[in-house]
């Protein structure tokens, strides 16, 4: 009789909640999609991934079901406008499952997008399969000077290396337990090292060695330009702690940039200009071509080939994959998350030719990307939000130089993207976990 | 009344705070509340409990929105002091320490002048905290009768009040950063009277730093050309602060540039601002974002901001408000086939970008006044002989007619003085005469003084032969 009464009140209380949840009782079907932010429709997800959360664009309120009908998740959404009786069912939209899997991890860095200073700077990992974010490492470790530019030997979270600058600052290679920081200048041919790229081997790691300034337009559209003055291709074998110079991609006369290794470690490509006067006034001018250069048994033979580019556009972050180049393609100049019209493209090392993957890219910058382990996912940077916070997207490699729907980075609230202050940096999958290297890189520092 | 002192000490303690918070630092606490951020977001939260005293900050951040209202930070600070003397009071009570009264008086006015004397009154905070903390456990004690303080006891505690009072209010640190908080939310109102009355060519002596404020005011109050070196500007950097990547540098710059319109390099600076602050962000910071963005036509980056500021109590309501009124509101957008290759760029070259800013169509004309005294301080009299004649003027200000003058113009196809003429040529007298103190005399607040202290120093060629 008690536990009647019990079970009675429960179904009363729930259907009183229910009542008052605001949901209409009934809705109109309509033939159309939901307008959702973001845009999930179509879009394919790996198996696992934290579930995708969205909201009607259009700032209604809205509830969905998920079905499930082999790999594609079917949304049903029904949304209405608070005080209205009726809501509207929107017809269901796909969400595509791979069997394809994904790295558990990727890493970023946060820095607001600023220009000169940063206050708080962290390189972070999240786990895709959950909307867990930890540090990896953070400025406060190397009293708030700048840290960035981390990467991992094949994405292995055991051994990365980073840039710590500031007072006493230098490059921090992490193996495990040990962290070493080595100050590039000081060593062989004592030029710092920017961009780096580690050789599938392991035992290498390429950078090149920048002088960036940046210039700062007058009420324009895109209000930053980040230029290269001078910029070479060093070597550094991590066996030896030796670092040199790579006399064919250090040329005086051009300006080599952006390594990045072939899987199997026997190219490297690179993106090489020609160095131009006066960079600031004379920036439409600077036009990157992707070019590659063989390497064996630990160094470059012959003279770098050029692949691709003229001066119509200009070529950065070029990624390797399957027999196809992934880079940024801009108008011009050296740093395009700041080039609105920075778009993916896929060059084909077999074909020569170059082609936008359309399916990537929007009407704001699509910039810095990488991919998975087994290639066959890529994540990429894009500012198509609001034009100024960069945010991640994750697609799907079909083959073929071919790519499905990039989706949005999961989070446990879509408002989490608007009201996050930071822009995600240098997004890299990670097969595993990173510790917190926090205490081990403060140590250094002190 | 029984125990009157348990009354009359916390009120006096209180009106004492407020009455100095409100008379010396309500500027102060004006900025304070600027330069804070409280945000009910995940991130927000997650960044302040990764720092040191964590809940401390989190309570100075929430009372620290409503600093900007004036009059609310010197009332909040003395609520906390007072609180901070009940607290001490009432444990000090009941661990049974005599003159506890005089003790925990000392201790909240100690507070109360350190949290004056810092930047952010954290420390009122921090004492609350800690001392709301230590009181549960005194509860467990046993309650003692409640010795009445005797008169003298209650008069110590009055002298100490006073002292404390004193201390703040004639401490010379704290009535700088009173000022200088003053004449910063009178820029941001563009109260420039307030501005002027505060920077003066006296007052500048002692705080030339202060100086480019009041440049900019007599920018608008039109009095530039005519007052500018009545001031004790020694060098071409005491005109603004270019290049100057601090709290203040990057404030000024970044107003500066908005009233000029030059709103990206606004946007530029008040980034660098926020980077000075926890968070890399403040309440400040973001209303200035919606504000340079909506007069880019960036009404994106607008219901961004406002969006996030509608996660702050205080800001809230008007946050939302400015969602509504842009709720739809489309971008400008650059044609097709637009690229910014070839757009105008600035530097930390004052003149050169105020030239760039002029050539990317920017008629300023607070811009092009500054482009001129740019000329004069840097002494070239060719230049500016140019860009003078380029503008219209129903009357010449002062300090351009000596530059003019200087420079060996036709003094009548310019419309010069006869006064300014006649000076000059005094001046021009004495000089030939080597009459040096006549020369210091007449030439007293004028552009020429200038010139020919620079000319002294090997600064710069004169437009004038004259052997010195």
């Amino acid at each position: 009789m008690k536990l009647r009464h019990y079970i009675t009140g429960v179904a009363l209380i729930a259907i009183v909640l229910h009542s008052c949840s605001g949901a209409p009782s009934e809705s109109i079907p309509s033939d159309s999609y939901p307008d959702i932010i973001p845009d999930y429709i179509g879009v394919t997800i790996p198996e696992g991934i934290a579930k995708l959360t969205f909201e009607m664009a259009d700032g209604s309120k809205c509830r969905y079901e998920m079905e499930r009908e082999g790999d594609t998740l079917w949304y049903t959404v029904t949304s209405w406008r608070r005080g209205e009786k009726k809501g509207t069912l929107y017809k269901p939209f796909p969400v595509y499952v791979s069997s394809d899997p994904i790295d558990p991890y990727i890493a970023y860095r946060l820095i607001e997008p600023g220009y000169e200073s940063w206050h708080n700077i962290v390189i972070a990992q999240r786990e895709l399969a959950s909307y867990k974010e930890s540090r990896i490492v953070s400025n406060r470790a190397n009293n708030m000077g700048c840290v960035n530019c981390h990467t991992f030997d094949s994405g292995d979270p055991q051994k990365m290396l980073l840039h710590a600058r500031g007072k006493g600052g230098g490059t921090l290679f992490m193996d495990g337990d040990q962290v070493r920081l080595i100050n590039l200048a000081q060593i062989g041919v004592k030029r710092q090292g920017t961009y780096p790229a580690w050789h599938p081997s392991g035992r290498y790691v390429v950078f090149s060695s920048n002088s960036t300034l940046q210039c700062f337009t007058i009420n324009e559209f895109q209000p930053i330009e980040v230029y290269d003055t001078a910029s070479d291709i060093i070597l550094m074998d991590l066996q030896t702690d030796s670092v040199m110079l790579v006399p064919q991609l250090s040329l005086e006369s051009r300006m080599e940039t952006f390594p990045s290794w072939s899987q199997d470690g026997s190219t490297l490509y690179v993106c090489s200009a020609e160095a131009v006067e006066n960079v600031a006034n004379n920036r439409g001018q600077v036009h990157y071509r992707l070019m590659s250069a063989k390497f064996e048994d630990g160094v470059f033979v012959g003279e770098p080939e050029e692949l691709f580019g003229d001066d119509s556009c200009s070529v950065s972050f070029p990624r390797y994959n399957d027999g196809y180049v992934l880079f940024t393609h801009t108008a011009f100049g050296t740093f395009p998350i700041w080039h609105d019209e920075a778009d993916l493209w896929m060059y084909d090392t077999r074909s020569k030719e170059a082609l936008p993957a359309e399916i990537l890219n929007s009407d704001k910058a699509e910039s810095y990307h990488s991919w998975s382990s087994n290639g066959k996912w890529v994540i990429f940077g894009s500012r198509r939000l609001d034009g100024r916070y960069t945010r991640l997207y994750i697609a799907h490699y079909k083959g073929n130089g071919e790519f499905d729907k990039p989706f949005l980075l999961p989070q446990k609230n879509f408002k989490h993207n608007t009201l996050r202050l930071k822009s995600y940096n240098i997004p890299e999958f990670i097969k595993g976990e990173v510790k917190d290297y926090e205490k081990a890189v403060s140590k250094l520092f002190k | 009344m029984k125990n009157r002192e348990k009354y009359i000490l916390p009120a006096l303690l209180f009106l004492v705070v407020f009455a100095i918070g409100a008379l010396f630092q309500r500027y102060t606490a004006i900025i304070q509340g600027h330069n804070s951020l409280f945000l009910l977001t995940g991130d927000y939260f997650r960044e302040t409990f990764a720092a040191p005293w964590p809940l401390s900050h989190l309570l100075e951040s929430f009372f620290m929105q409503f600093y900007e209202i004036p009059m609310v930070g010197p009332l909040i600070n003395a609520l906390a002091t007072t609180l901070i003397f009940l607290l001490f009071n009432f444990i000090l009570q009941r661990i049974k320490i005599p003159f506890h009264n005089l003790i925990a008086v000392a201790g909240a006015c100690v507070c109360w002048i350190f949290a004056a004397m810092a930047t952010t009154p954290l420390l009122l905070y921090k004492m609350l905290l800690i001392s709301s903390g230590v009181a549960p456990a005194a509860l467990l004690l046993k309650k003692r009768d409640i010795r009445r303080a005797e008169v003298w006891e209650i008069a110590i505690v009055g002298v100490f009040i006073i002292m404390s009072a004193l201390f703040i209010s004639l401490s010379k640190e704290i009535r700088s950063v009173e000022t200088t908080a003053k004449v910063r939310y009178a820029t941001w109102r563009g109260d420039w009277n307030t501005v002027l009355e505060n920077v003066t060519p006296q007052s500048a002596i002692d705080r030339p730093e202060m100086m480019p404020y009041a440049f900019l005011a007599m920018g608008f109050t039109g009095e530039l050309g005519q007052r500018l070196f009545s001031y004790p500007i020694q060098k071409i950097e005491d005109f603004d602060m270019e290049g100057i990547q601090s709290i203040e540098g990057n404030f000024f710059n970044s107003l500066l540039n908005y009233y000029m319109g030059n709103y990206n390099e606004a946007l530029h600076h008040i980034f660098q601002y926020s980077c000075h602050f926890p968070h890399g962000m403040t309440n400040f910071s973001l209303s200035q974002m919606i504000r340079y963005n909506n007069a880019l036509g960036n009404y994106t980056m607008v219901r961004k901001y406002a969006q996030i500021l509608s996660h702050n109590p205080r800001y809230s309501p008007s946050a939302r408000k400015l969602l509504k009124r842009f709720e739809g509101a489309q971008d400008s957008i650059p044609p097709a086939g637009h690229l910014s290759s070839g757009a105008r760029t600035t530097t930390n070259n004052p003149q050169y970008d105020l030239l760039q800013l002029s050539l990317a169509g920017i008629n300023s004309p607070i811009a092009q006044e500054r482009f001129l005294c740019y000329l004069m301080l840097q002494g070239d009299l060719q230049y500016f002989v140019e860009a003078f004649s380029i503008f219209q003027w129903d009357r010449i200000p002062r300090h351009y007619e000596e530059a003019l003058l200087l420079a060996g113009v036709n003094p009548n196809k310019f419309g010069i003085s006869i006064a300014s003429q006649r000076l000059f040529n005094e001046i021009s007298s004495a000089m030939a005469q080597m009459d040096m103190p006549a020369v210091d005399r007449m030439a007293k607040g004028t552009y020429w003084e200038y010139h020919f202290r620079k000319q002294k120093e090997g600064a710069f060629e004169s437009g004038l032969e004259f052997d010195l």
